[in-house]
């Protein structure tokens, strides 16, 4: 089990998608599907919609939080945000998510070490004090 | 506040800037004298429902709040209400309503600090578009971070941000140190070069603040705009210092805070002309549309431009597009520009960006610019290949109706 630093507490269970670079959720993230979509990215065309998202850090854009927040009400955007960098716009997007809509995602900080750990398709629960738990696939 | 003493729309805003507060380990909050708002922009029905929540709990600004750009010219609103997407219209205007009941001031710019009263030297603001925010910072000396979307309507609503970042001294030093002293100060007075010479501070900088070393004293606003807002987009840069030009950098060791840098990088000719390189898809060829304006231009910039025109008048197959505040408008009209611009063919764009849907026509071809902010969002936002040169060159292109290069446009460097 580990335990991450809470920015916006709530439940989430899902797969794991780790991020190999800074991503900027406005104007890299395609609200309406769901998939990433600055074409410099390593990971554009892939799908976000309800993965545990880990990512190192999200690039300032102003209109971060309004993407992120849109894909949560279309019901495309992540199961969780897990950031390695402590950042507002995501902590916003969910906090707006959860005022308006009733939708709640966790975002939390982690530290390096558990970081490191993440890998792509591990199953994992997250609780609201901000423990990480792996579940067998 | 957060007991709903001040009311429930401003209960719900200070509940936002505490999380945010506890999310960056700020012990404090710490008061705004004036806020900047980017949530007015449409980018989808969040931002309305939002809006329309805040307004339904009677949530009004506490300090001096400016809106950025809309996705709408709501001054010539023939420019887009053509356009098919009637969402974002109607989008649009509902956000200008509901901004306008919580007291915010309709500047609908991303130029705020074109209009008085600027934010102070050593003010704590709440800032959110990225030029803005870099230019408040290192150029006026005032204090923000990057709120964003919500965030920054929470702030204005409260009156306070988290006491974090660049609100605090520590957070201001100088981090990454690039020489331009070898650059020759002829190139040092185009504004082409300060557009180049962002993107290549921006990508080398990422979200450290660099520090520019071999600026003339004579370097102007605008120049320093094209700058930041380059550095911004094409890095994450949200504040500069600029040796003997910004006001917290009278010395090297000014702006380092007695430090050593992390890096220091000596800029070289080939880095400028590589990176204004980067931001042309075409060389040659016809063009559709010609946009300057990103940031919006200033009073300065449209006095540089009048006397460039000469009584040419645009090609009729181009579209030639200067976006800029209604604040400035008002003031070239008394000048009398507004007519000779006209007569030229070129179309003034009031509240909005040319780079954003509701698309503009021609913006969608190839459209040259003398903003590499431009050149970097253009071709993603609405889908342009974009050229970006100076502004002789857009201007001559525009009147041949093609792609015109300046041959001595770089005489200084080779």
């Amino acid at each position: 089990m580990m335990k991450a630093k809470v920015l916006f507490a709530a439940q989430a269970e899902g797969e794991v998608m780790v991020l190999d670079d800074w991503l900027s959720f406005g104007g890299g993230l395609d609200p309406e599907s769901g998939l990433i979509s600055d074409q410099s990215h390593p990971q554009v065309n892939c799908s976000i919609t309800g993965k545990i998202l880990v990512l190192p850090g999200v690039r300032g854009s102003a209109g971060s939080p309004s993407t992120l927040a849109e894909s949560l009400r279309l019901r495309t955007g992540p199961g969780a945000v897990i950031l390695l960098e402590a950042e507002t716009s995501s902590l916003a997007a969910a906090f707006v998510a959860k005022e308006l809509y009733q939708i709640r995602i966790p975002v939390l900080l982690m530290t390096k070490i558990d970081y490191d750990g993440m890998r792509n398709g591990q199953l994992v629960r997250i609780e609201e004090s901000g423990s990480i738990v792996r579940l067998q696939s | 506040m957060l007991s709903g003493g001040n009311g429930s729309g401003c209960q719900i805003a200070m509940r936002m800037v505490v999380a945010a507060a506890e999310a960056l380990t700020a012990s404090q909050l710490v008061r705004i004298n004036s806020a900047h708002v980017t949530s007015c922009f449409y980018s989808g029905r969040v931002n309305v429902d939002f809006a329309e929540h805040l307004v339904a709990n009677e949530a009004k600004v506490a300090v001096p709040t400016t809106l950025n750009a809309s996705s709408m010219d709501f001054v010539h609103p023939e420019l887009t209400l053509v356009n098919p997407d009637l969402q974002g219209v109607t989008g649009a205007q509902r956000l200008r309503e509901c901004y306008l009941k919580m007291g915010c001031n309709q500047t609908w710019t991303c130029a705020p600090y074109h209009i008085d009263p600027k934010p102070q030297f050593g003010e704590n603001i709440a800032g959110s578009e990225s030029n803005a925010v870099v230019f408040s910072n290192s150029v006026l000396g005032a204090r923000t971070n990057l709120y964003g979307d919500f965030l920054d309507i929470a702030a204005a609503i409260t009156g306070y941000v988290p006491y974090a970042g660049l609100h605090q001294d520590e957070s201001r030093r100088g981090e990454i140190v690039f020489d331009a002293q070898g650059i020759p100060d002829s190139v040092k007075e185009t504004d082409i070069f300060f557009n180049a010479l962002g993107y290549v501070i921006g990508r080398e900088s990422g979200s450290q603040i660099p520090v520019i070393l071999g600026l003339l004293p004579t370097t102007s606003e605008d120049q320093l705009k094209a700058l930041g807002s380059t550095a911004a987009c094409a890095g994450a840069v949200k504040m500069f210092h600029a040796i003997g030009v910004t006001p917290e950098a009278r010395s090297l060791a000014e702006a380092l805070q007695g430090s050593q840098p992390n890096r220091e990088v000596s800029v070289s000719a080939s880095q400028i002309i590589s990176a204004s390189d980067a931001l042309c898809m075409e060389t040659h060829g016809r063009i559709s549309a010609v946009c300057m304006g990103t940031p919006h231009f200033s009073f300065s910039e449209f006095q540089t431009l009048i006397p460039l025109l000469s009584n040419r008048k645009v090609h009729a197959d181009v579209r030639f597009y200067i976006s800029t505040s209604r604040h400035i408008i008002k003031l070239i009209e008394k000048e009398g520009w507004l007519e000779e611009l006209e007569e030229a063919g070129i179309t003034i764009v009031a509240d909005r960006c040319t780079y954003n849907v509701p698309r503009l026509d021609g913006v969608d071809g190839v459209v040259m610019t003398n903003s590499a902010k431009w050149a970097y969002y253009g071709p993603g936002n609405v889908g342009a290949k974009a050229i970006f040169a100076s502004l002789k060159e857009c201007l001559d292109s525009a009147v041949a109706g093609r792609v015109v290069r300046d041959p001595d446009l770089w005489a200084g460097l080779i």
